[in-house]
C-alpha cells in the first residue's frame, strides 16, 4: 500500500465511512510499520476526541466485527462457503484457481484437501482465484495469457477446517522482478507482514486492483498462506536473489500458477 | 442459569465489551500501564501512540472476545479490569519485542490522560473555541444526535428512540458529522491533508 492510498483509507476511515475488513487490515499493516502515517492516523484519532469522549467507542465498535473471533460465538460460516460455491456452480464459472505447487505432506494426504470443496463439503481448501480487468471492462477469469497493461485482481477462498491465517501474494516475472499483490508492498524500509485472512469463506475478494507493468513473458504467480504472519521483506529478499519459492510445510501452503505476459 | 440464558448473557457481554470499555483501555493504555523490574523497582510505560493504543486495545478486546465465546471468561467476573490488564501485558510485550526503552518514569508521575485538555491554557482555549464553532455550526438535528452519542455514550438505538429518529437516520448523521469534523478540523491546521 502506497502512502497515500493509507492516508486517503485514514480519512475515511474518521470519516464514518465503512471500510471493508480488507481495506481496515490493509491500513492497520501498513500504519504498524510506517512512522509517517502513523502519525498522519495518531493527528486524526487525537482530533476526532473532540466530538466526544465516545467519539473513538463508537469508531472501534464499527471496527470490531472485523477483528471479532466471530466463529467462536456464531459456528462455522458454512452457508457462506456452501452459499458461494453453489452460487459459482450455478453460474457454470470455471474459476482459474492457484493450486499446489506441490504435496504439502510427501505422501498424498495433504495435497487434496487443500484445493477444493468437493461434493458441497466443506474443506480445508486454501486457495487464490485470479482475474484480470482490461481497461474499464468487466473482470474476467484470468487465463493463460495475460495483458501487460491489464489489471489483476484477486480473490482467496480459505475453507472452515483450514488451520492457515494469513496471506500474501506475489508475482515474479521474466526479468526476474518480484511484484508483491497482496499486501501491495512497494515501500523498502515498512516491515510488513502477510496479512490475516478469514476462514470459512469463499472468493473473497482482496480489495485493490493490481497494476504491474511486469516484463513480457513467462510469470509465476504464487499465493502463500500461513498460521503465522510472514516478513514481507525477508520473502521478497530472498525472491529477488533468485532463490525459488518458498515450499509448503506443516505451517504454510505455497500455490502458484504460471501465466504468460503479452 | 440454564443454557440458553448463559448463551444471552455472554452476548450481551461480548457486545457491551466496546461500547463500554474501549475507552477506559485506551486511556488506561495513555495513562500509563505500572510494571515491576527485577530489582523490585515499580514503573509506568505509557503508549504514546493512538493507533498503537487501538491495536493493542483490539487485540485485548479479542482475547476476551474468544474467552467469552468458549466458556473460559467466567461472566459474573467485572471485565474492565481484566480487559485493562491484559491490554497492559499485551502493550509491554509489545514494547519489549520492539527493543522499546520501556522505562518510562515512577508510577508515582502519572502522565495525562489521552484526550485531556492540553495543559497549556492558549492552546487549550484555541481548542475549545474550535469545538464550540464547529457545534455551532452544526443543525439543530445534528448537534442533538452528537451530544447523545459521541458526548453522551448512547447506543444508535436508543439515541434514536429519544428523537424519534430510525436508527439508520441516526447513523447517517453520525457519520455527516465525523465528515464535516474531519473538513473543518482540516481547513483550520488540525489535521493535515491526505
Amino acid at each position: 500500500m502506497t502512502h497515500d492510498a493509507a492516508r486517503a483509507l485514514t480519512t475515511r476511515h474518521f470519516s464514518g465511512e465503512a471500510l471493508t475488513g480488507l481495506e481496515q487490515q490493509a491500513l492497520r499493516a501498513h500504519v504498524r510499520g510506517c512512522p509517517p502515517c502513523r502519525a498522519f492516523y495518531d493527528a486524526a484519532a487525537e482530533t476526532e476526541t473532540l466530538l466526544g469522549p465516545h467519539a473513538t467507542a463508537e469508531r472501534l465498535a464499527r471496527e470490531a466485527p472485523h477483528w471479532r473471533p466471530a466463529r467462536a460465538f456464531r459456528g462455522p460460516r458454512r452457508t457462506v462457503l456452501l452459499g458461494a460455491t453453489g452460487a459459482l456452480a450455478a453460474a457454470g464459472l470455471a474459476v482459474w484457481v492457484l493450486r499446489p505447487a506441490e504435496d504439502a505432506m510427501g505422501d498424498g494426504r495433504a495435497g487434496g484437501s487443500y484445493v477444493g470443496v468437493r461434493g458441497g463439503e466443506v474443506s480445508a481448501a486454501a486457495f487464490v482465484s485470479l482475474f484480470s480487468r482490461r481497461g474499464g471492462s468487466e473482470p474476467a477469469p484470468l487465463g493463460e495469457i495475460f495483458g501487460a497493461d491489464d489489471d489483476l485482481l484477486l480473490a482467496y477462498t480459505n475453507g472452515r477446517a483450514s488451520p492457515l491465517r494469513y496471506l500474501a501474494v506475489a508475482a515474479r516475472d521474466a526479468d526476474g522482478r518480484v511484484h508483491w499483490l497482496w499486501p501491495a508492498w512497494d515501500t523498502p524500509e515498512a516491515d510488513v507482514k502477510s496479512l490475516p485472512v478469514e476462514v470459512g469463506v469463499a472468493d473473497a475478494p482482496l480489495p485493490s486492483a493490481v497494476s504491474l507493468r511486469a516484463a513480457t513473458g513467462p510469470m509465476e504467480i504464487c499465493a502463500i498462506f500461513s498460521r503465522e504472519a510472514l516478513s514481507i521483506p525477508a520473502l521478497d529478499a530472498g525472491l529477488e536473489r533468485g532463490e525459488k519459492w518458498p515450499s509448503s510445510s506443516e505451517s504454510q501452503r505455497v500455490v502458484c500458477r504460471s501465466v504468460t505476459v503479452r | 442459569m440454564n443454557r440458553d440464558e448463559t448463551a444471552a448473557r455472554r452476548a450481551a457481554l461480548a457486545d457491551a465489551l466496546y461500547p463500554e470499555h474501549a475507552v477506559a483501555v485506551l486511556r488506561a493504555l495513555r495513562a500509563g500501564v505500572s510494571y515491576r523490574t527485577a530489582d523490585g523497582g515499580r514503573h509506568v510505560y505509557r503508549v504514546e501512540s493512538a493507533f498503537e493504543a487501538e491495536d493493542v486495545c483490539h487485540e485485548a478486546m479479542a482475547v476476551v472476545l474468544r474467552q467469552i465465546g468458549s466458556g473460559a471468561f467466567q461472566i459474573d467476573r467485572p471485565v474492565r479490569p481484566y480487559l485493562i490488564r491484559i491490554a497492559a501485558h499485551l502493550a509491554l510485550r509489545r514494547a519489549r519485542r520492539a527493543h522499546r526503552e520501556v522505562l518510562h518514569g515512577d508510577a508515582a508521575n502519572e502522565p495525562p490522560e489521552a484526550g485531556a485538555p492540553s495543559p497549556d491554557p492558549a492552546v487549550s482555549s484555541e481548542r475549545d473555541a474550535l469545538v464550540r464553532a464547529f457545534r455551532a455550526g452544526l443543525a439543530e438535528p445534528e448537534r442533538a444526535v452528537l451530544a447523545l452519542t459521541f458526548e453522551e455514550g448512547e447506543s444508535q438505538a436508543r439515541a434514536a428512540e429519544q428523537l424519534g429518529l430510525s436508527r439508520d437516520q441516526v447513523y447517517r448523521t453520525m457519520t455527516r458529522i465525523r465528515a464535516a469534523a474531519v473538513r473543518f478540523f482540516r481547513e483550520r491546521g488540525l489535521l493535515d491533508d491526505p
